[in-house]
Order: C-alpha cells, then sequence, then structure tokens
C-alpha cells in the first residue's frame, strides 16, 4: 500500500508542474495552426515573386497586408478616412441586422411548427422548397423589388439565415420527450408556462446548432448582397469595386478580412453561448431520454 | 397493510377501456372493461407481462391519455386530464436537464407561485428524505441513475399530490440501487401515506412493496386477479411467506387469461 502511494507521488512528481504540461499542449494547440498558415504565406509570396503571373493579378500577400494596413488607417486624402473600418462597419451592421431579424422571426415560426402538427405539414413543403434555392439566385428578385443598397443586403441576409433556424427549431421541439411534458402538467404547468419552462429551454441544443449553420449562410448572404446590392460602403461591395479598377491589392486585403472575421464569427460568436447552456447541462453527451 | 381495506375510496374505475386509432381500420384495444377500486394510502402494484396495457393504465389515471369508454373517478372526481393532485415518476427520470437539483425538485412550487422561504425549506426537506444532501446546486447528467431517480421523485412529491403514479421507477437502475430504491419507497410511503401505484413486471418487487397486487392479463387488458400481501415490514425476500406469494403471483401471470383473450 505504501509502495502504491509512493509510486503514485513520484508519478505525480514526474508530470509535476501541471501547469507547465498543460501550457505546453496549448503552445501545441496554436503551433501548428499558426505554422501551417505561415507556410501558406510564404509559399503564396514566393509563388508571386517567382511565376510568370503578373502581379497585378497575383499580388504577393505582404503587399495586401500592407495595403490592408493602409486602408485600415486615416488615409491620404485620396479615398475616405479609415475606409476598411467603414467596409467592415457597413458590411457587419448588414450581417447582424439580418441575422437578428431572422432569428427572431424565424425561432418564432419554428417552434410553431415543432408544436402544431398542422402548421409543420402545410409549411414544410415550402420552406424545404426555399431552402434549396441558393440565396444568391434570389437576389436579383430582391433588388428589383427594394432597389440597390443596405435594406436590401438586410433582406438577403435575412433570407439567406431564416430557414436553417426554422427547421432546427421546429426538430427541436418534436424531439422533446412527451413524458418531459406529462411530468410539467402533472406539476400543474399551463399551456405558456409549458412552453416557457419546458418547450424552450429543451429546444436550445438544436435552437444553438440552427443559429450557428443560420450565421455561417448569413455570413456568405452578406457578401453576396453587397457585391450585387450595396453603393457605398461594404466589403463585398469594396471587392467587386476594385475589380474595375484593377487593385488586385485592395480585393485580396478584403478577401483576408473575410477569412479572418469569417473564423471570428464561425469559432467564437457561439462558444460562450454554447459553455453557459448546453455544456453545463450535459445536454451535448447525454444519452437520448 | 390490510388496515387499508377500512380506507375510503381513492380511484375508482369503471369500465374503462382504451382503444389506440379509435374508428380507423387498424384500432388496438389496449385496455378493454376495466374495473378497479384503490383506497386512499394504499401502495398498489400494477403487475403484468410487458406490452400488456398497464402502463397504458397509469396513463389514463394521469390524465395523459384519453379513456375511449367508461370513466375514472379520483375522489369521486372524474379525471379529464393532468393536475397536481397526482405525481408521476417515469422509468426515463426526465429530469429537467437544464435546472440543477434544487430547481428541478421546486418546479411545481414555483408553478403554484409558493413563497421562497417555503420553497427553500420543502426542497431542503425533500433533498434530505431522499438522501441527496450537498446535490442541491450540480446538474442532473452528474448524478447516477439512482440518484436522478431520487431525484425526479422529490419533484413529484414536491407539491403534496395525493396519488403518486410510478411507471416502472426503478426498471433502469441496477440490483443493488433498486432493492435499496426499494427500501426507500417503503419508508416514504409509511411516512406520508399517499396512494402510490406502481407500474412494475417485477414479481420479487410487487411482493417486496405492495398493500395489494394487481395482477393484469395480457392486451387487451383486463384485471385478472388481486392480491393482497399480509406480510409485515421489513419484507425478505427469504421468507417463507414472501416466496409463497411470489409462487402465487408467478403462477398468476403463467395462467391462461380467462374469456379467451390471449391471443395477443
Amino acid at each position: 500500500m505504501a509502495d502504491l502511494i509512493g509510486e503514485t507521488k513520484a508519478l505525480q512528481a514526474s508530470v509535476a508542474p501541471e501547469g507547465a504540461v498543460i501550457s505546453w499542449f496549448n503552445i501545441k494547440g496554436y503551433l501548428i495552426p499558426t505554422l501551417s498558415l505561415l507556410l501558406f504565406g510564404i509559399a503564396w509570396e514566393l509563388f508571386a515573386y517567382l511565376s510568370a503571373i503578373s502581379q497585378v493579378l497575383l499580388p504577393p500577400p505582404s503587399a495586401s497586408l500592407v495595403r490592408l494596413v493602409e486602408m485600415m488607417g486615416p488615409g491620404d486624402g485620396s479615398a475616405p478616412s479609415y475606409l476598411m473600418l467603414r467596409h467592415i462597419g457597413a458590411t457587419l451592421v448588414g450581417l447582424l441586422v439580418g441575422f437578428i431579424a431572422a432569428a427572431l422571426v424565424s425561432s418564432a415560426v419554428g417552434l410553431l411548427m415543432g408544436l402544431n402538427k398542422t402548421i409543420y405539414e402545410w409549411l414544410n413543403p415550402i420552406i424545404s422548397l426555399f431552402m434549396v434555392i441558393p440565396t444568391v439566385a434570389i437576389v436579383p428578385v430582391i433588388i428589383l423589388w427594394s432597389g440597390l443598397g443596405m435594406k436590401t443586403v438586410i433582406i438577403i441576409v435575412a433570407l439567406g439565415a431564416c430557414f436553417p433556424i426554422i427547421f432546427t427549431a421546429a426538430a427541436g421541439v418534436q424531439s422533446i420527450p412527451k413524458k418531459m411534458i406529462w411530468a410539467a402538467q402533472t406539476a400543474g404547468a399551463n399551456r405558456q408556462q409549458i412552453l416557457f419552462t419546458v418547450v424552450i429551454p429543451a429546444t436550445m441544443p438544436y435552437l444553438i446548432t440552427g443559429h450557428k449553420l443560420a450565421l455561417g449562410r448569413a455570413w456568405r448572404a452578406v457578401l453576396a448582397g453587397e457585391i450585387f446590392a450595396s453603393t457605398a460602403y461594404g466589403i463585398g461591395f469594396m471587392i467587386y469595386d476594385a475589380r474595375t479598377f484593377l487593385d488586385t491589392q485592395a480585393m485580396f486585403a478584403g478577401l483576408i478580412i473575410v477569412g479572418i472575421l469569417g473564423l471570428v464569427l464561425q469559432s467564437l460568436f457561439f462558444r460562450y453561448i454554447e459553455k453557459s447552456t448546453i455544456e453545463r447541462w450535459g445536454v451535448v453527451s447525454q444519452k437520448d431520454i | 397493510m390490510q388496515t387499508h381495506s377500512k380506507q375510503p375510496i381513492k380511484i375508482s374505475v369503471n369500465n374503462v377501456t382504451k382503444t389506440f386509432g379509435h374508428g380507423t381500420g387498424n384500432a388496438v384495444t389496449a385496455i378493454d372493461g376495466f374495473n378497479l377500486e384503490i383506497r386512499d394510502g394504499e401502495l398498489i402494484s400494477l403487475l403484468g407481462p410487458s406490452g400488456c396495457g398497464k402502463s397504458t393504465f397509469l396513463y389514463l389515471i394521469g390524465g395523459f391519455e384519453k379513456i375511449t369508454e367508461g370513466e375514472i373517478l379520483l375522489d369521486g372526481v372524474p379525471i379529464t386530464g393532468p393536475g397536481s393532485n397526482r405525481g408521476v415518476v417515469f422509468q426515463e427520470y426526465v429530469l429537467f436537464p437544464w435546472q440543477t437539483v434544487a430547481r428541478n425538485i421546486e418546479y411545481g412550487l414555483r408553478l403554484n407561485n409558493t413563497p421562497k422561504e417555503q420553497r427553500v425549506a420543502r426542497v431542503k426537506e425533500l433533498v434530505r428524505m431522499i438522501g441527496l444532501e450537498g446535490f442541491e446546486d450540480v446538474y442532473p447528467f452528474t448524478l447516477s441513475g439512482g440518484m436522478q431517480q431520487r431525484v425526479s421523485i422529490a419533484r413529484a412529491m414536491a407539491y403534496d399530490p395525493d396519488v403518486m403514479l410510478m411507471d416502472e421507477p426503478f426498471g433502469a437502475l441496477d440490483a443493488q440501487t433498486r432493492n435499496k430504491m426499494l427500501v426507500d419507497l417503503i419508508g416514504i410511503h409509511e411516512k406520508t401515506h399517499k396512494t402510490i401505484l406502481f407500474v412494475t413486471h417485477s414479481v420479487e418487487e410487487a411482493v417486496m412493496i405492495s398493500d395489494r397486487v394487481c395482477l393484469f392479463s395480457s392486451r387487451p387488458s383486463k384485471v385478472k386477479e388481486i392480491i393482497e400481501i399480509e406480510i409485515e415490514h421489513p419484507r425478505s425476500v427469504t421468507d417463507d411467506r414472501f416466496v409463497t406469494y411470489q409462487k402465487r403471483l408467478i403462477d398468476g401471470l403463467a395462467e391462461k387469461d380467462v374469456g379467451g383473450q390471449s391471443d395477443a
């Protein structure tokens, strides 16, 4: 027994400064992605310099980064100051307004579909049809109806975002074990109380997944919308507009921003919500009831 | 035990029939012309083979399923839907995973706006009863099956229903945990004198806890036999009388159904 304790202690000592082990793993976690991107950048840089392709068409990433930093700053007066920030701002406003509008309406529609079989049966075919039409294909029609500008971009984003939310919300409600509803009814819950104390929280894991999918679609939709429907600001507009001036450095600067913002939205946006809800409840790993 | 025979009738089941898909081509009759009287404060087991309709019968009393014909009276009033005069415990626990143990237990009390001090006191009392002191603030998924089922029992008892409906509550637990839960349930019953309907397919469980055992025939269900278990608590599986009752129930289950409805 004493041997065992001694052995355990030795083992603990050998792994010892526990923090060090963990932080080493963390470094390793970031190390490979960082190196991988860096190598990709270097390869691209070399290719831009060494290949026969004109640097006008394929600018080296270093030039695009310099251009990006310039555009972020106050500028030299030839263009509006802080131009890139204005573009980013316009894109984020379009994205968030459209996404939030879609989230509110679609969650409600999805919950209703989940709760009411008749509504589900009648709406499901229509929504299935719209779901398979890429948002970009509807853009020309929306432009015809509401003209060019931010309003149109917002409508396009909302259209792109709404269907995954509706579907997952409906599926979430339908997946609630009926015995869970029965338990609430027996405890004296009326219909409204069941909606707020059982149906909505029980649907949360599905709602979060649906909103994640929707945000991905909204991100694509906002860029597509801006390319076709913006008149002054927005990253999509900027990339498309730079094409007319053969300003490839600005185009790539825009793409770099699109990539970074996309990653941030995808990986960070829902982490907090997930941590404070479904992970805390253990719903993610819990076996089906 | 036997004293219950002097108690007033709590639940009266009169000629109840339950048909699923009633009026359609493939209607299935789960319960047919069922009659039963359950006395106030008794612990009655509903025992029968799997798929015999005993759970369906419990859901009718719960008000979760609609009665096709006949009526069930609870305190003389026909049951038309679920209500907080009954508490229900399912085999699958179905706790609310987004709420802590304490919040799960006080769910019914929050619904009827019980003042906070009373809620806290009641939760404390129930947590002690189920032996989960110190687990008030954890989420259900961190608990073992037996512990979750204890929380589920506490949740159903929190708003003090007269009748407890238990649908194979210990069916998913390992034998040791199950035995402990049975003993605890007997203790709770002796303390609270609630009317408990206990659905099970285990003869041993039925003999261990019941005042009476109602033997179900296979589908469509009828009452085959009602047997009073006249052994004082605590009961032991090695007791001769225990073995005799067990044998009698096993024989009862094996017996051909009266009326030739055993084709199901």
